[in-house]
This record gives C-alpha cells, structure tokens and sequence, in this order.
C-alpha cells in the first residue's frame, strides 16, 4: 500500500510505552505554516469555528460474541483496549467505532445482546464514543437492530471546529447507494472546503481488493463530492490490519482491530483469520490514537496491545 | 552566445510550458487554496450503454464474485457475516429462475444478498442478469438421462468340502 504523500500527517508506530514516555503530549507536529494554509483557516472560522486541539481514539472490528480460535477471547482483547486508552494522558474525547462491533449472526435475538453488550462494553468506559456499523452488525437485516441499540446508520457532527461524518457502506451491500449520497451532498454543500472534513465509514472507499469485498462499489462517486474540500481524512476497518493510501485530496487509514488480524491480499485465495499464536497473542491487534492540532495537522499514532503488563490475566 | 531575442522567447516558451501543465488537470494539479474556486469541468454525458454479458462479466468480477466465486458455483473467497456460504448461480432451472426475477432478486435483494438496484443503473442489472443466465447454458436443452439401478444380483458361492 502505497504511504500518503501529504506532508500535514504524520504517522508513527509506537508500542505504548514508548508512546506513554513522551508524556502522552501530541509529538512534533509536521509544520504547515504556509501562507495558503493560514488563508485557508481564516475561511474555515466563518463555518464551524476555530479548532481547538483535540485527541480521539479509532477503535474497530472488535467482533463481539465471536467464539473461535482466531481470538479466544474477544471480551479480553476490547476490556485490553478499553483499559489502555482510558490510561491516554491526555484524555481522548471520544471514541469513533468503524463498524463489526459485534461477530454477525442469523439470530436476531442474538444478534440484539451482542450489540446491546457492547453498548453495555462502551457505555462502563465513560468515554464519549461515536459508532458506525459493519456487515457484521447490520448486512443480515440491513442495519434494523444496529439502528434500534445504537442509532442512526450515518450522520454527521462538528467537534472542536472539524466535520465528521459517519458513513454506512455496510448495512445494504458494500455501497452507499443514491440515498446516502444524496444526504452526503447536502451535507457537504453546506460545509466550507477549508474546514478540514474527517469521514469514519467500516469498508474503504477505495478498491483495495473487490474479491474480498474490501471495497465500496460507488466510493469514486462520492470521493467526486468531496473533491473540492481541502482536507479530507478517511478512517475505516473491516481490512482488520494497519493500511494507509491517497486518493486525490483524501488520505486513507486503516486501524488495527481488536479481534484478529488478516493478510495483505494474495497471500490467501479464500479470507479467513488463522488461530491466535501461544506465543504472540495479540499479533497485529491495538488501536490508533489521532492528534489533531489547532491548525488542523493529524498525529496519528497506532498503539499495540501486545505492550502489556504480562502479569494480566485475561478471562 | 545566444542572442537576446532567443533567451527572451525560451524564457516565454518555458512560463507558457509551465501554465499548460496547470490546465490538465482542473482540480489535482492546483495548490489547496485554489481548488474549490476552479470549477470543475462537465463530464461529457456518455451516451446509454446497451446492456451487454461482457458489461455483465466485469460487473460480476466486482461485485458478486467475493460471495458466489468466480464461476458463479457458491465458492466465494469471502465467508458470509453468518459463517455460511452465497448460493450457486450455475444451477438456476430457466422454470424457477426466469430471467426477470434473476433480475428482481439483483435489484432489490434476498436477506444477505446486497439490493443492487439502489447503486446501480437498470442497465448494469440487466446487463448482471445476462452474465448469470449466461452461466446456466439456458438455451441448449439438457437431456434428461436416467441412471439405470442396479438390480440386486445373487451370487452363488461353491462351497467346496
């Protein structure tokens, strides 16, 4: 996958001790201090006002109920995660959720108690938490449930001066389909394109590989909107691994799952997870924390659960 | 030495250059700032596409493949939410399946099976409906043949004192 070019987010891989020694403060921030920029922000306060520097955590496909040997125990790995990001000096504002809360089911009953668990799961937290669906939770009755326990399928929200909208690409297929882009535009075209725009979705907008299904069938429509907007960062999961690629103005980032993690495409023909390893348990499994400064630049940081105190014992 | 009137027009040649390079590409090539004031260009209004297997073929290579396999006989690379697996298109009796439900069942969906009709244009649907059709060889009748049950044969052993 190839690296996004932009030279206004930063990336890093730190374990989180690592990332725990740098006092948990937003680490230098790439500078973009160019004439263009400060032009761009001036605009951006007419429309939703000045950022003020905030953090959040992307937490995805936790894959709540699923019993198997590719994670022996779900519940441990999200209560992990939970733990840790509570533990985040400073504190994250909130949490944004990129779909498969839940392992799908065909019962609706059972389907209901693992979303209302999770629900449960993230309410104990106390952390603010924003949450989209994935096929898991919503492909089977085409989001019904997800909608009663959790809320709307998309929607959008302004925090601290940046837009977010929350993206469905799940519930009826992998697409977005006329409806949602119709809302999309109206929603867009009320916004200003210097305000930097963050969209949260579970499937990415982008074909990373169709065989797969770790596409969206009308992503070029809507990266077509959002043409015009100065800034737009895309988070998604569903590909349960660390991706990040560019498409015109939009950076793309994958974040690592809590529940298992997968291959790049081609090095299975069929996509199924492999058994949790003895020896590394959380391989490929963490969460990603997101700097956003006041000048709209991301840090963004992807934290391991492998980094552990050992001495923990998981149910 | 180059004379200066040469310079001069080399100097114009290499501005104008430069500015060409800029009118390509409306939206990609312009610094941030200037994007959202350039406005973009009309797409040409392409003219309608008549439905066609090979549209079909390609839409199926998107779209369907994942779940119903790249023959369309139910061995997707992609395991169902539920753990189970997309059903075969291959064995679709031209009876039960007329091509105008294959087509109903594309557009709006059966419980896991995504309603198309809501991304995609009546002629991809029907161009999705050929492809599979495509994949049952309605036209040429199947004989019926019956396998012949083996009738239950006595067998005589010698038993030899």
């Amino acid at each position: 996958m190839s690296q996004p070019t932009s030279s206004i987010t930063k990336e890093s891989m730190l374990t989180r001790r690592g990332f725990l020694a740098l006092g948990g403060t937003a680490v230098g921030l790439a500078a973009s201090g160019s004439a263009f920029h400060l032009a761009a922000y001036a605009q951006s306060l007419k429309s939703s006002g000045p950022i003020t520097p905030f953090r959040f955590v992307q937490l995805t496909d936790t894959h709540l109920g699923y019993v198997g040997d590719a994670n022996r125990s779900v519940m441990g790995t999200i209560t992990m995660a939970l733990g840790q990001i509570a533990s985040l000096t400073p504190h994250p504002d909130f949490l944004l959720v990129t779909g498969d809360l839940t392992q799908g089911t065909a019962s609706d009953y059972e389907r209901k108690r693992r979303l209302l668990l999770f629900k449960q799961v993230l309410d104990a937290s106390k952390i603010p938490y924003y949450t989209v669906p994935g096929e898991h939770d919503a492909l089977m009755d085409r989001g019904v449930l997800y909608q009663m326990v959790m809320g709307d399928l998309h929607y959008g929200f302004i925090h601290k001066g940046v837009q977010f909208l929350g993206l469905d690409n799940v519930s009826r297929g992998f697409f977005l389909g006329r409806e949602q882009l119709k809302w999309v535009k109206r929603q867009l075209d009320m916004m200003d394109p210097a305000t930097p725009l963050m969209l949260f979705c579970h499937a990415p907008l982008y074909n990373v590989f169709a065989p797969w299904n770790w596409y969206t069938f009308d992503g070029a429509a809507l990266r077509a909107m959002a043409a015009r907007f100065h800034r737009v960062t895309v988070f998604y999961g569903h590909v349960h691994q660390m991706m990040s690629h560019r498409t015109e103005n939009m950076a793309h980032w994958a974040g690592l799952p809590t529940a298992w993690p997968f291959p790049e495409p081609g090095d299975l023909v069929k996509l199924q997870p492999w058994p949790q390893g003895a020896t590394h348990p959380y391989l490929g499994l963490g969460y990603r924390v997101v700097d956003v400064s006041a000048s709209g630049d991301l840090q963004i940081t992807n934290l391991l659960l492998s980094e552990v105190n050992h001495g923990t014992v998981l149910g | 030495m180059a004379p200066y009137w040469a310079k001069v027009c080399l100097l114009i040649m290499c501005f104008g250059l430069t500015l060409s390079s800029y009118a390509g590409v409306a939206n990609a090539a312009l610094p941030p700032p200037f994007r959202h004031r350039i406005v973009p260009k009309p797409i040409p209004r392409q003219k309608p596409s008549v439905p066609s297997i090979a549209e079909g073929a390609a839409l199926f290579a998107e779209s369907c493949l994942s779940c119903h396999g790249p023959r369309g006989n139910g061995e997707g690379f992609w395991i169902l939410p539920t753990g189970t697996s997309a059903p075969r298109l291959d064995n679709l009796a031209t009876e039960d399946w007329p091509a105008q439900k294959i087509a109903q069942v594309i557009a709006k969906g059966d419980g896991m099976m995504p309603a198309w009709g809501e991304t995609m244009t009546p002629g991809q649907i029907q161009s999705l409906t050929l492809y599979v059709e495509s994949l049952n060889q309605r036209t040429v009748p199947v004989p019926k043949t019956e396998t012949p049950k083996l009738k239950p044969q006595t067998v005589l052993v010698r038993m030899s004192h």
